[in-house]
């Protein structure tokens, strides 16, 4: 266990390099393959999360789950990511980054190729659950990297080109595993397992990558810290005169904010529907509306893809519009997101109707995002416990959206109407389902949400 | 770069391969079951056809088509051999019409199920009464969704996304 525990461990320093010139040489070096192989490796990570979205509906065709067991089996995920986020946010800022996240990423390659071969609900409803805690690894990793290698004045850039590795990822989830799993002539028509082997390979190269390019603080390497190189004014750490007894009865008070609790529920009925959509939106498409496996998953990731510029500009309309107050964009982006959402579940049935539907919701939800998981929380939680703030909505999020993945796969199974053709000794079975209820559970969550969201109309940001 | 690291390096692409390896083994399935939907077509006239029109009123209209199958007429005035169907409260009994088709037979039966009523389960049991049916083409319309599929006997799945020449109904 020592020696497991003094691998992870972040390393010790090493006497600093005196060469301005190799110094310069190796910063330059390293930072530039810590951005490009962060963001890609985080981007390719991606893949074996969100593998049983796009396999969901084969499994449920071949009769493996049914859509309440898959709905357990990914909620599953969704409450060890909540956990891991939790969790490895501590581990990481005592570990060695780039083993951290090469483990995070082979374990949950391992836990993908687990999934192909599991039939048995307990099983699979584990191995998804620890792949959602390997997960959580990604994220505070890269984010420890960031602070160990770019200085304060350039983290936000840096952290921007990061941020594109959720795109990245989802893109490269919804289309790429799409492509294996499709039917010629628009996919490779390979059996579902597929699904978890490629991803899972991904991973490891993924894992490998991380292993080869990502590196432990500068001080492991010689190198004095970033600050140092980057000759930033660091502005005198604040002295710790709180305990951390003090600390943790600080934290506890955010807990006594009625409007943390406000936009806590607030995000958690928000990602709801945000689940609903990435988890289930290209089951429905193919179960309700008869695209194809292919098609289903580029319609998703176009609602993905169009939260790139919904967060961009969120931000923007909300400090230059409205003076940095979030309600008034809260419900403009609401609406954003809540009107393209009834075109998709209740509008017409025409394709270029539903992609722009799709990609407008994505873009609404996307600010809303920003907002209600992050930007909204820090504005209202005092300064020195925003990061208790920001854990707390969290946690709920991902508890909402855990919750939801079970709950529609529940509400779905409900409807379930099997035809059985029998062939002697052999059957085959076609199974069909109401999305009625789900949908109104999907879209009532939006609209408590935006109701939510916008009651904090006069709630004001604390400096 | 250390030893160690190297033998990592090493570890990690070994296996890398064998993933790969492992993904890229043929799949022992039947390559009939998976490449029929492309060559349907050919045959599409010769098999069988079995339409169910579930509506939110719950009345349900079967239909089969059995072309090369003139004297199938008696096995199908049965509607147990041809379906079966489980729901909350019992349907009422099919109304049964039979028509002879260009070389074939064609059944239609028509029940009530009630509006309230949830049907759980059809068993179509078409192939246990007819030994000679090799495929049939399916479509199932219920008040949520349409599916259009072919069931074959040498398959044990559905074979869907049909690349026919004719408009599902």
């Amino acid at each position: 266990m020592k020696s497991i525990l003094k691998f992870f461990a972040a390393g010790e320093d090493r006497p600093q390099l005196t060469d301005a010139a190799e110094i310069d040489r190796q910063f330059h070096y390293h930072r530039r393959n810590i951005i490009v192989f962060m963001t890609v490796c985080y981007g390719l990570g991606y893949v074996c999360r969100l593998a049983l979205n796009v396999v969901k509906k084969p499994m449920m065709d071949a009769g493996l789950f049914t859509p309440e067991e898959i709905g357990l089996i990914g909620s599953m995920l969704l409450y060890g990511y909540a956990l891991g986020k939790f969790s490895n946010g501590f581990l990481a800022d005592y570990s060695n980054v780039k083993r951290f996240f090469a483990a995070g990423l082979f374990m949950s390659a391992m836990l993908n190729f687990g999934m192909s071969l599991s039939s048995v609900l307990w099983l699979s409803a584990m191995l998804w659950a620890l792949n959602g805690w390997f997960q959580g690894f990604g994220a505070p990793a890269c984010v420890v990297a960031l602070a160990n290698w770019f200085s304060h004045r350039e983290r936000g850039r840096y952290y921007g080109i990061w941020s594109t590795a959720h795109s990245i990822g989802e893109g490269l989830t919804y289309l790429g595993i799409a492509i294996l799993i499709a039917l010629p002539p628009k996919g490779l028509g390979l059996p579902w397992q597929y699904g978890f082997w490629i991803p899972a390979a991904i991973c490891v190269f993924a894992a490998w990558l991380a292993y080869r390019f990502l590196q432990d603080r500068p001080q492991t390497l010689g190198l004095p810290s970033v600050a140092e190189w980057h000759h930033d004014t660091v502005s005198p750490t604040r002295p710790t005169t709180h305990s951390p007894s003090q600390i943790w009865r600080d934290q506890l008070k955010v807990l006594a904010i009625p409007a943390i609790w406000v936009i806590a529920l607030a995000s958690s009925s928000m990602y709801v529907t945000r689940y609903a959509i990435n988890s289930w939106g290209n089951v429905y498409l193919q179960e309700i509306r008869g695209f194809d496996l292919f098609d289903a998953n580029l319609f998703i990731f176009l609602n993905t893809a169009a939260g790139i510029l919904g967060c961009v500009a969120y931000g923007y309309m909300s400090d230059k519009w409205f003076a940095a107050r979030r309600p008034p964009a809260n419900l403009i982006f609401g609406l954003i997101e809540l009107v393209p959402l009834f075109i998709i579940f209740y509008g017409p049935a025409n394709s270029y109707v539903l992609a722009a539907a799709l990609v407008l919701y994505g873009f609404g939800l996307s600010g809303l995002l920003a907002s209600l998981g992050g930007l909204f929380a820090i504005d209202i939680a005092p300064k020195k416990v925003a990061g208790a703030a920001m854990g707390f909505i969290g946690i709920f999020s991902y508890i909402g959206a855990g919750l939801q993945d079970y709950i529609s796969g529940m509400l779905i199974y409900k409807t379930e109407m099997k035809v059985v053709f029998q062939m002697g000794e052999q059957s085959a079975t076609v199974f069909f389902y109401d999305y009625t209820v789900p949908v109104l559970f999907w879209v009532s969550a939006s609209v408590l949400s935006i109701i939510l969201a916008t009651s904090l109309w006069k709630v004001k940001a604390r400096d | 770069m250390t030893d160690r690291t190297s033998t990592l390096n090493r570890l990690a692409l070994a296996a890398l391969c064998s993933l790969v390896m492992a993904a890229c083994t043929p799949d022992s399935e039947d390559d009939y079951c998976n490449h029929h939907y492309l060559y349907h077509a050919d045959h599409q006239d010769q098999v069988g056809n079995f339409t169910a029109n579930l509506d939110a009123g719950g009345q349900l209209l079967v239909t089969v088509e059995l072309p090369g199958q003139p004297l199938a007429s008696q096995l199908l005035e049965n509607p147990g051999n041809v379906y079966q169907v489980s729901s909350e409260t019992a349907c009422s009994s099919a109304e049964v019409a039979i028509e002879s088709i260009e070389n074939g037979t064609r059944a239609s039966y028509q029940s009530d199920c009630g509006s309230d009523n949830r049907v759980e389960q059809i068993n179509v049991g078409l192939f246990d009464s007819l030994d000679s049916l090799e495929e049939v083409e399916v479509v199932i319309t219920t008040p949520a969704a349409q599916k259009h599929f072919a069931i074959s006997r040498q398959c044990d799945a559905a074979i869907f996304r049909l690349q026919d020449h004719r408009k599902a109904p």
